[in-house]
């Protein structure tokens, strides 16, 4: 027995070794970072106005560089120089195209694929013959190898090589899922699917071993990681050498190698700017790099003499990541190249509430505190206690812009005077129904009963509410009843009654499975925040439009335009919940802290976020803007109608089917619609400030209610004790 | 050894007792062999109550291998983070043991003033729940430079006040006159450790080890504070962030955490029998 | 001659205890110093505020709830362990195969804390098996982890943990008694009971100062299961002194924190100073 067990000790510990062995022989890649001195300065290069989503790569056609433009069958190219953009319409592509040439996708000496629309996919060959592509439909990228061999991929993963001059296609290997890369250099095709980087010969027809180095660094930039469009572009440079363009910056990787140099941080430049979209590089023959965004085509130069330490740095802790705060800082740091912005993000990747507080509060003990916090979420007031945060009203010369705000948006935690923290955006809670229905609702109770009507009424098979999660019902009935739920202590009976109406609404909507299919208005925005999506949805739909409503051009001006559904009942919507709520949620609150060892920086970068060109470029998602000047220029574009658009509404009948595609007309504001809006804001007295602990402890207490593990006072009972005890403490 | 063979009755309730005990590690043990439809009816009541209760197949109808494959082939996190746990725990194991065992000789054989002061300290240090100088640990160890370093977690945990207070303990029933005869023999201290202390305390030091390895395998708070990097991560810690949403892995997993635990105190249970039947047989 | 010979004793141990000794100074007294020096200054600007943090504490409800629940459950679980284990240490004694019950009894302690805690969701959560089996047969469901019955299975997962262990201490007390004086009292007539009481018990007496240190130690540990199991807030019978230094921790309460562990290290050490007086005592 004894020797059994020895024996199988031995194994046991030599299985144990080579697990060790096995991980520790892979060597991470390195990446080396930015060298204090010489870096790469941006320019853009003139007259390349965007928006060159839709256009090619970079390609080089009879020596000159550029890419092709399907609007205008443009070839627009880099000067010899470098600095500027010339055009030249392609003869080819101009005959070949009736003004349908939406997207090109590949160009080159050797030919070119593009769509159009309503036909899909087709090629021009160099002698003129158009043919439509056949399986390419789901198309993702294409590219033209340098022996002009044309390969392409869809989003099934597929990767396919065209025949420029039939249009078929051959499937020659397959990938797992979507590709967030497809690029060809050399022989090799590289590209990322949902397993990582994989490198396919196309010269001996099969995969071939991609370099360690460059497995883990493009692994990491697999599509399910990402959030937006192209993620990676590669190009090759002139020294046996690649360049990778990605949002963390542009790297290069010398082949062969061990080492990934960082020559660029996304972070402070555009290509970590959340609001533009690289779309492809090149290297010229200088070594000059050019990379194409949304936005246009910028140069960059490397430069021995730049300084890239930066003179000071500003540290600014958020609790959660969101874009809002991504634009801001790519703003502010390239605004003022001198400060190196150090981003920090509380709640990283898996990290829980608690773990984050106490990750920040060990930073602050040992003397690394933030210089400035985006507050949202945090507790204010035990900050504030702890004398965590300056009083900026003692400062205000520091960061008050010289126009007005709305100071009964943005000093909404005004203590007596003191003032620890300022809104810089705010939103607006909405509901919206059918006109009628609409005038009986006011508390949430009221949108529970009209759901289960609606219910009861109409297909169990639509949505009511047009939610993205399961737990939507909680989470998006805080923002109409916080207040009375949370305000100087838990209200019991509240509770109970607003856990009731979350289930009965999540009951009624999730009744035989009924599917959300929901409009989503972009990634980017969360579900609590999708009031405009859902309204949108009420045109077509059975649908209660819940949620925060968050800009001017987009949502406010639908909003006072569609007052018909398609189903030709009267749409209406409104602001806060009851007749006599004047609530709004406050965003991106920011303090600067006591201990800040930079607080010069500190109080520019609040001053650049509230003044009024910062506020105008917000994203349409990022809430409303309080600098008044903003808002005044807002108005006059109303006026002068500058947000009137068109759009089309897809219309459903009952089998499922496209039964009619309806256009309608989005008017801006008119004026009486603006003075009604403008003096809504200004009488805004009832903050929603949302604690990201308390919200926590509610929807874990909700979400048992809903499952129905608990009931609606259980929950509720469950959640005063915590909120109790936690007082206690 | 006198063994009387006692009544049937005291089996039963032997047996009784055992099969309580043993009850939750064998669902710990039987439930990640069972394949995901039936682990579904145990774990997703838990997960998303939809009436139906949790349902626990005490003998898997369809035994597979399924989730120890998808542990083992398609988590590569796992090694390493196994691999950190036995490089942690093998780390402090050794040192500890340097460190504690001339410690706790020295409490059991001196006679200086204080040392029962000292002593009760030392006890008492061991005592607090690692909550209460969490804050002034960490400020301590990133004073020092070793914040997310495995050390940080090593070095705190080898000179720990809990081994000395056990092998004090197998060294404190060593008869005095013992030693002492061998020092009048003419051997230092050193070697009256090594030659007396050691073979006579040796079940102690082993009770010591097997424990603290128990303990340590299943750290959690200590790697949570000072360890920022999850590539650092020892496995006990990987375990709690795999909930009951993604409970097969963590059954899966946490079985396999079990293996080296049940070899090393079957190990050292031979050793620890063996030292018992030698102290009774010392008279 | 003497004294110099008394001076080497003295010193001889020195170098045995230095490297220990340094490092406890290091990593838990220095530490634990740094805690008493904040528990006179107030959280994050660190301005000294006198006794305020200890008037904060000692009015705190929460302190009183979490040390209230922390001391009935430590007196209510260690004289539980120590006596079960006991009983079954002495049976074991009388009994063949006592390595594998030995090892049967060991092996909770191998579990990790995780899966341990998803065992007890499956078989005490308000979803889990033993409600299964109750509303099988008509009765209503019983919510074991969100009420006071926490503190019970808390209690149960407690002893069932640390059975193993605390038994192997008491078998290797029992074992440790010499044959030879047990079998002299048996010729002189003495029975069972008497050979239990008269003399195995007082030689025990080591055993037991060890069993009840290491128990009052492991009872700390239950932390870590109420937490995963019950998360920060847990019902009230639960809620112990290390869930509120974790809450505090994370609301940067750290003054209180501070001036709560000198509290907790007072009374443990007045407790353990106490319990060695009557030890001593009771040994002369």
């Amino acid at each position: 027995m004894k020797m059994i067990m020895k024996i199988t000790a031995f194994i046991a510990a030599l299985v144990m070794s080579a697990s060790a062995v096995s991980c520790s022989s892979s060597k991470p890649a390195q990446i080396k970072q930015l060298s204090a001195k010489g870096g790469y300065a941006e320019k853009k290069l003139e007259f390349a106005y965007g928006d060159l989503g839709p256009a090619s790569e970079f390609t080089d056609i009879g020596g000159k560089v550029g890419a092709v433009l399907p609007y205008t069958r443009e070839l627009c190219y880099i000067s010899k120089d470098g600095t500027r953009i010339f055009r030249d319409v392609l003869p080819d592509l101009d005959e070949a195209d009736n003004d349908d040439i939406a997207t090109i996708f590949a160009a080159s000496e050797y030919g070119y694929l593009y769509w159009k629309m309503n036909s899909n996919v087709w090629v021009l060959s160099p002698d003129g013959t158009e043919n439509q592509v056949s399986g390419l439909e789901n198309i993702m990228y294409a590219e033209f190898s340098e022996d002009g061999r044309l390969f392409a991929c869809n989003t099934n993963g597929d990767i396919l090589e065209v025949d420029i001059s039939t249009g078929d296609t051959k499937k020659i290997t397959g990938g797992n899922g979507i590709f967030s890369t497809f690029d060809i250099i050399g022989s090799n095709i590289i590209y990322i699917d949902d397993d990582g980087a994989h490198f396919y010969d196309i010269d001996s027809s099969k995969e071939t071993e991609v370099p360690d180095a460059l497995k883990d660094f493009l692994g990491s930039y697999r599509h399910e990681r990402l959030t937006s469009g192209v993620a990676v572009d590669i190009c090759r440079g002139n020294d046996d050498d690649i360049y990778i363009g990605c949002s963390d910056g542009l790297y290069r990787y010398v082949m062969g190698g061990n080492i990934i140099e960082q020559l660029i941080d996304g972070f402070v430049s555009r290509f970590g700017d959340p609001s533009d979209e690289m779309i492809s590089l090149y290297c010229g023959e200088d070594g000059t790099l050019y990379a194409s965004f949304v936005s246009g085509i910028y140069s960059y130069r490397f430069d021995p003499e730049l300084e890239t330490t930066a003179a000071s740095e500003l540290k600014i802790y958020t609790l959660e990541k969101n874009n809002t705060v991504s634009k801001l800082i790519s703003g502010f740091a390239s605004e003022n190249r001198g400060v190196k912005v150090d981003l920090q993000v509380g709640m990283k990747e898996g990290m829980t509430y608690s773990d984050a507080m106490k990750e920040l509060t060990t930073q602050i003990l040992s003397g690394n505190a933030p210089d400035l916090m985006i507050l949202d979420g945090l507790d204010i007031e035990n900050l504030i206690d702890k004398n965590m945060l300056t009083d900026l009203s003692e400062n205000s010369e520091k960061w008050l812009p010289e126009n007005d705000l709305l100071s009964n948006v943005v000093n909404w935690n005004d203590h007596d005077g003191k003032l620890c923290s300022v809104a810089c955006r705010f939103r607006l809670p909405a509901v919206g129904a059918e006109e009628d229905e609409l005038k009986k609702i006011s508390s949430y109770a009221d949108i529970a009963d009209l759901c289960e009507e609606y219910r009861e009424k109409y297909d169990p098979m639509d949505t009511i509410m047009g939610y993205y999660d399961v737990n939507d019902s909680v989470r998006i009935g805080l923002i109409y009843e916080w207040n009375r739920l949370f305000g100087s202590s838990p209200d019991k009976e509240a509770l109970t009654e607003f856990f009731d109406s979350c289930k009965r609404i999540h009951d009624a909507e999730y009744a035989d499975n009924a599917e959300a299919s929901v409009t989503y208005w972009s990634p980017d925005v969360t579900s609590e925040n999708a009031f405009s999506a859902r309204f949108w949805g009420a045109l077509g739909y059975k649908v209660i439009a819940t949620g925060a409503v968050n800009d001017i051009s987009r949502d406010m001006s639908m909003l006072t335009s569609v007052d018909e559904s398609v189903l030709g009942k009267k749409l209406s919507y409104k602001l806060g919940i009851s007749e006599d709520s004047r609530s709004f949620l406050p965003v991106c609150n920011i303090g600067i802290t006591q201990s800040a060892k930079n607080a010069d920086d500190a109080y520019s970068f609040l001053a650049y976020a509230l003044n009024d060109k910062t506020q105008e470029n917000g994203n349409d998602y990022d809430g409303f803007p309080v600098n008044e000047k903003t808002l005044k220029k807002m108005y006059s574009r109303n006026r002068n109608d500058e947000y009137d658009y068109t759009t089309s509404l897809d219309v459903y009948g009952d089998d499922g089917k496209l039964k009619d595609t309806v256009e309608l007309d989005i008017k801006s504001m008119d004026n009486d619609e603006v003075k009604a809006f403008d003096n809504y804001i200004k009488s805004l007295d009832q903050p929603v400030y949302i604690e990201y602990a308390v919200r926590e402890i509610a929807e874990a207490a909700g979400e048992k209610c809903l499952n129905g593990t608990e009931t609606a006072e259980q929950a509720a009972e469950e959640t005063v004790k915590q909120l109790e005890l936690r007082m206690k403490e | 050894m006198r063994k009387k063979s006692a009544g049937l009755p005291l089996y039963i309730v032997m047996a009784v007792l055992c099969t309580a005990v043993l009850f939750p590690v064998i669902l710990a043990v039987i439930l990640p062999f069972q394949a995901h439809s039936e682990l579904k009816d145990t774990l997703s009541p838990l997960v998303n109550f939809t009436g139906k209760y949790s349902r626990v197949d005490l003998l898997p109808q369809y035994p597979s291998t399924e989730n120890f494959k998808e542990l083992l082939v398609y988590s590569p996190e796992f090694y390493r983070v196994f691999w950190n746990s036995l490089l942690m725990v093998g780390g402090i194991l050794l040192f500890q043991t340097l460190v504690a065992v001339p410690a706790a000789w020295a409490f059991a054989r001196a006679e200086f003033k204080g040392r029962r002061l000292l002593f009760n300290v030392y006890v008492i240090f061991m005592l607090m729940p690692f909550q209460v100088t969490m804050l002034s640990q960490y400020l301590v160890l990133d004073g020092m430079g070793l914040m997310n370093r495995q050390l940080a977690v090593i070095l705190p945990a080898v000179f720990s006040a809990f081994p000395v207070f056990l092998i004090y303990r197998g060294f404190a029933d060593i008869p005095r006159d013992v030693a002492d005869s061998a020092r009048i023999d003419g051997a230092n201290e050193w070697q009256v450790l090594r030659y007396i202390g050691l073979p006579l305390g040796k079940s102690g030091i082993l009770a010591c080890v097997v424990i603290s390895f128990l303990d340590l395998w299943n750290m959690v708070e200590q790697p949570l504070t000072f360890l920022r990097n999850k590539t650092k991560y020892p496995l006990s810690l990987y375990l709690p962030t795999l909930g009951a949403d993604r409970g097969e892995l963590l059954l899966a997993a946490a079985a396999v955490t079990l293996i080296p635990a049940v070899f090393v105190f079957v190990i050292g249970q031979e050793e620890l029998e063996r030292g018992i039947i030698a102290s009774a047989l010392k008279e | 001659m003497i004294k110099i010979y008394d001076i080497k004793r003295k010193y001889r141990y020195l170098p045995f205890l230095l490297p220990s000794a340094a490092g406890v100074a290091v990593f838990t007294f220095l530490p634990f110093a740094d805690s008493f020096r904040r528990s006179f200054c107030a959280a994050v600007t660190g301005d000294f505020v006198g006794v305020n943090n200890y008037k904060a504490v000692f009015g705190n409800e929460a302190f009183g709830l979490a040390v209230k629940n922390t001391a009935v459950f430590t007196a209510v679980c260690i004289p539980l362990l120590i006596g079960i284990s006991f009983f079954i240490a002495y049976g074991l004694s009388r009994v063949k195969h006592i390595r594998l019950i030995k090892s049967v009894l060991l092996f909770p302690m191998a579990v990790p804390t995780a899966a341990l805690v998803l065992i007890w969701q499956i078989l005490f959560g308000d979803s889990g098996w033993i409600n299964h089996i109750i509303t099988s047969h008509g009765h209503g469901a019983v919510s074991f982890l969100g009420s006071s019955k926490a503190f019970w299975v808390l209690v149960g997962s407690y002893i069932w943990k640390n059975l193993g262990y605390t038994v192997l201490l008491w078998l290797t007390g029992i074992m440790g008694v010499s044959t030879s004086v047990i079998d002299a009292a048996k010729v002189d007539g003495a029975n069972e009971r008497q050979v239990l009481f008269r003399i195995i018990l007082p030689e025990l007496k080591p055993a037991l100062y060890t069993i009840t240190i290491i128990s009052f130690l492991n009872s700390f540990k239950v932390f870590r299961e109420a937490y995963l199991v019950a998360g920060a807030y847990p019902h009230k019978s639960i809620y112990l002194l290390q869930h509120l230094f974790n809450n505090w921790f994370v609301n940067m309460d750290l003054d209180k924190m501070a001036a709560a562990a000198v509290v907790v290290f007072s009374v443990i050490f007045a407790a353990a100073v106490l319990l060695q007086r009557v030890w001593d005592r009771k040994e002369t």
